[in-house]
């Protein structure tokens, strides 16, 4: 017999099939000779299957166990191990799994066929999922409500939304297709052909935008090509769903580095931030510019690698080279448009994917662009800025004013100094994760009170996206989060509202009427409202903010122009 | 541990005085409705229930009678009652919060098809056996060792992380697996008899 009997670990490993291949030779030598060890294998192999059973039994249970739903909707926690979507997704009701499209850092895609209907879908199963308990299920409802209120001949269709066994799901448009990118690069257009191509897809975001809804993710493979070439924008809103779920059920780090790696390309310098406030539809802007350049030009505008603090570095200081020195056919408004949609700073882009889709239809029919070509002045500036000390300072200090400031600081830091440790960054990305995560909790903990003032600003600004940003740190059962709701509803019924606040709060529903009336130019109701307010039983900011829009009514003013 | 065959438990039933073995069956199947109500989205009280109801249906029925074991197994018979107990909630639920808000339109509202609760009930009844399993394992063997096979199998540590967190060799870690796995293999063709 060759060598010494194998012990308990080696069986297992064998059985396993996690011996090494050098080793695997002496210890299958061994086992020709020994009966005895290849008896001990069968039984291994035997154990093997029934532990992978009970492990898949006992894990479901360990997570569904204590964190069960509130009593929330029909298919709520429970199930089986997040690591393994495929058997839940063919638990998907109503669906039939045909296969796997794709398996990613977000989750999986799988071809199925919707019964009810005999529609074929694409369905997404998201790995974060119901375990986020109730306050982030009843987000992603509320979420999935507006994406999947979209309608646009480019935007894949949601048609439905849950959650089964443990994970958010969507069921969608299934496009036969390519990815743009990969459509560029077999096909090779002509340079107008793909401008054209581009337009449909900006004027499908822009729409998206007037909808509230950012996509926050837009990059090549979001945007599918069918076989009539028409293209659509998928995953619209996801990355808030998803970014939201980590932040909230403390994700390993793992996801977080995994979900930024996959998307850090396309990201904008304030998504490098890692402050989710910071972002809005100049992100989407800034995203279109770094996909139109790579479509254009074939090249990557940043050298993006493995190294996450040089590639951020990167994308918040570098510029990009001339579109035109890579492509001789882009001329040079179609370079000003390219580098105006990827400006740094938000304020330099376009303001909208509208003006950026309104521009390349200038260039397109030949009329003048509305971007100008970058200022040498600003040229001169912005170096003299990067260059001096005060940048750190100047950075500290708008990173201050968003609210987050000595993390972010930290961070940015932090990325200065150790430029190589991918890991730091990781950490300190972390780091500030936590700390944005207590901060939120806190504000959130403090009175919805004060979110009913800030939400009242934004929405009398017209800023109807940030508006439900604030709305969704309130929670769903307090008054405030009803009176919102009212604003937002120009539907909404005055006496419904009243009746849903009760007397308790029937000062903050007078208050509610008032405002709305006030805004529809309705004065004399508003005043009625209002005043009736004031001699309700309100708090000290409901009778101030009252007497405020009654001294403004007063002089006959109306707020902030632009109706929502 | 195993002290009852299900035939005997099911005869007992028939006695309604005979609390030990109302007890019995009602402490083997509870668990499982419960978790299985959940998993269809009732809340704890109402799964709580929806398990009562199931089970004292289920008693009453066989004591008319109405169970009979050539047409079907016992696993099946409670799947059906238990489904429909689920429903009868659900269905209350609804109608309570319809009186309450006057909205009925939950967002993601649907009952899953049979081909799905049979595939949650199946998970659940794995899961019943496999804790049963547990149960008659934990006194027979050291308490490191099964703590060893639950960081493998719950946590899914490797080998070496829980040689580490518990101070032992790698080999011991895989021999406690080894031995673990034997003793509830045996103890599970036992219970699948019975149940």
């Amino acid at each position: 017999m060759v060598g010494a009997c194998l012990d308990a670990a080696q069986l297992d490993e064998l059985a396993g099939g996690r011996v090494p291949a050098e080793q695997a030779g002496a210890l299958r030598q061994h086992l020709d000779g020994c009966p005895d060890c290849r008896e001990r294998l069968e039984e291994c192999r035997r154990n093997l299957d029934y532990f992978n059973d009970v492990a898949e039994a006992l894990r479901a249970q360990s997570l569904a166990g204590p964190r069960g739903p509130a009593g929330g909707s029909a298919l709520a926690a429970g199930g089986p191990v997040a690591s393994d979507a495929r058997t839940d997704a063919e638990r998907v009701p109503g669906y039939r799994i045909i296969r796997e499209i794709h398996r990613g850092g977000q989750g999986v895609v799988y071809e199925a066929v919707q019964l009810s209907t005999r529609r074929t879908v694409a369905l997404k199963m998201l790995l974060e999922g119901a375990y986020a308990g109730a306050r982030a299920r009843w987000r992603f409802e509320r979420e999935v409500k507006l994406i999947a209120a979209l309608r646009h001949p480019n935007i894949v269709v949601i048609h439905d939304s849950g959650i089964t066994a443990g994970h958010y799901f969507f069921a969608m448009d299934y496009v036969r297709g390519q990815p743009l990118d990969t459509h560029v690069r077999l096909a090779a257009p002509p340079l107008r052909e793909v401008v054209r191509l581009f337009r449909q897809i900006c004027d499908a975001v822009a729409y998206a935008h007037r909808r509230g809804v950012i996509h926050r993710d837009l990059k090549p493979s979001n945007v599918l090509l069918n076989e009539s070439g028409t293209p659509f924008v998928l995953d619209f809103g996801l990355a808030k769903i998803t970014g939201e779920d980590i932040q909230e059920s403390r994700a390993p780090a793992v996801s977080v580095a995994g979900h930024l790696m996959g998307t850090v390309r396309y990201m904008s310098p304030e998504q490098t931030l890692g402050v989710p406030e910071a972002v809005d539809v100049r992100t989407d802007v800034y995203s279109l510019g770094v996909m139109l350049y790579e479509v254009l030009t074939g090249t990557a505008p940043y050298a993006t690698n493995a190294d996450l603090a040089m590639t951020f570095r990167n994308i918040r200081d570098q510029d990009p080279p001339r579109p035109s020195r890579i492509r001789r056919e882009i001329n040079s408004d179609l370079e000003t448009i390219i580098l105006k949609a990827m400006a740094k700073e938000p304020e330099r882009r376009y303001q909208s994917a509208g003006e950026l889709a309104e521009d390349l239809g200038a260039w397109l029919d030949g009329r003048p662009i509305a971007a100008k070509s970058t200022s040498s002045l600003y040229v001169i500036r912005k170096l003299a800025i990067r260059h001096s000390f005060e940048s750190l300072t100047l950075f500290a200090l708008i990173a201050a004013m968003i609210g987050f400031g000595g993390v972010s600081f930290y961070y940015f830091r932090q990325a200065r100094s150790d430029a190589d440790a991918l890991r730091d960054t990781r950490n300190a990305l972390l780091a500030m994760n936590r700390s944005l995560i207590g901060e939120r909790d806190e504000i959130r903990a403090a009175l919805p009170r004060q979110a009913l003032g800030w939400f009242l600003a934004e929405w009398e600004a017209g800023r109807l996206e940030r508006a439900r940003q604030v709305q969704g740190d309130v929670p769903p059962d307090a008054p405030e989060y009803a009176v919102m709701e009212f604003w937002l509803d120009d539907t909404a019924d005055a006496d419904g509202l009243r009746a849903k606040m009760g007397a308790s709060h029937a000062a903050l529903a007078d208050f509610a009427v008032g405002v709305r009336a006030m805004r529809a130019g309705r004065t004399d109701e508003a005043r009625h409202a209002l005043r009736a307010c004031l001699a309700g039983h309100g708090g000290d900011w409901l009778k101030s903010a009252a007497q405020a829009r009654l001294a403004a009514l007063a002089a006959g003013a109306r707020p902030a122009e632009g109706r929502p | 541990m195993i002290t009852q065959t299900n035939t005997v438990l099911l005869m007992g039933l028939r006695d309604p005085r005979n609390d030990g073995v109302w007890s019995e069956f009602f402490g083997r199947y509870q668990p499982l409705l419960v978790s299985f109500a959940r998993k269809l989205g009732l809340n704890e009280e109402d799964a709580q229930d929806a398990a009562q109801d199931a089970l004292a249906g289920f008693a009453e029925a066989y004591r008319q009678g109405q169970y009979d074991r050539d047409k079907g197994r016992l696993r099946t018979w409670l799947l059906t009652i238990a489904t429909n107990k689920v429903r009868d909630m659900q269905r209350r639920r609804r109608e309570r919060l319809i009186a309450e808000s006057g909205d009925a339109t939950g967002f993601i509202d649907q009952v899953p098809d049979d081909h799905t609760l049979s595939d949650l009930w199946e998970a659940e009844w794995k899961l019943a056996i496999v804790r049963q399993c547990l149960d008659f394992v934990r006194p027979r063997v050291e308490p490191t060792t099964l703590r060893a096979f639950e960081l493998l199998a719950i946590k899914g540590l490797s080998g070496e992380e829980v040689a580490a967190q518990l101070g032992i060799s790698r080999n011991a870690v895989y021999q406690a697996k080894a031995h673990v796995l034997s003793h509830m293999r045996e103890y599970q063709r036992q219970l699948e008899e019975i149940w």
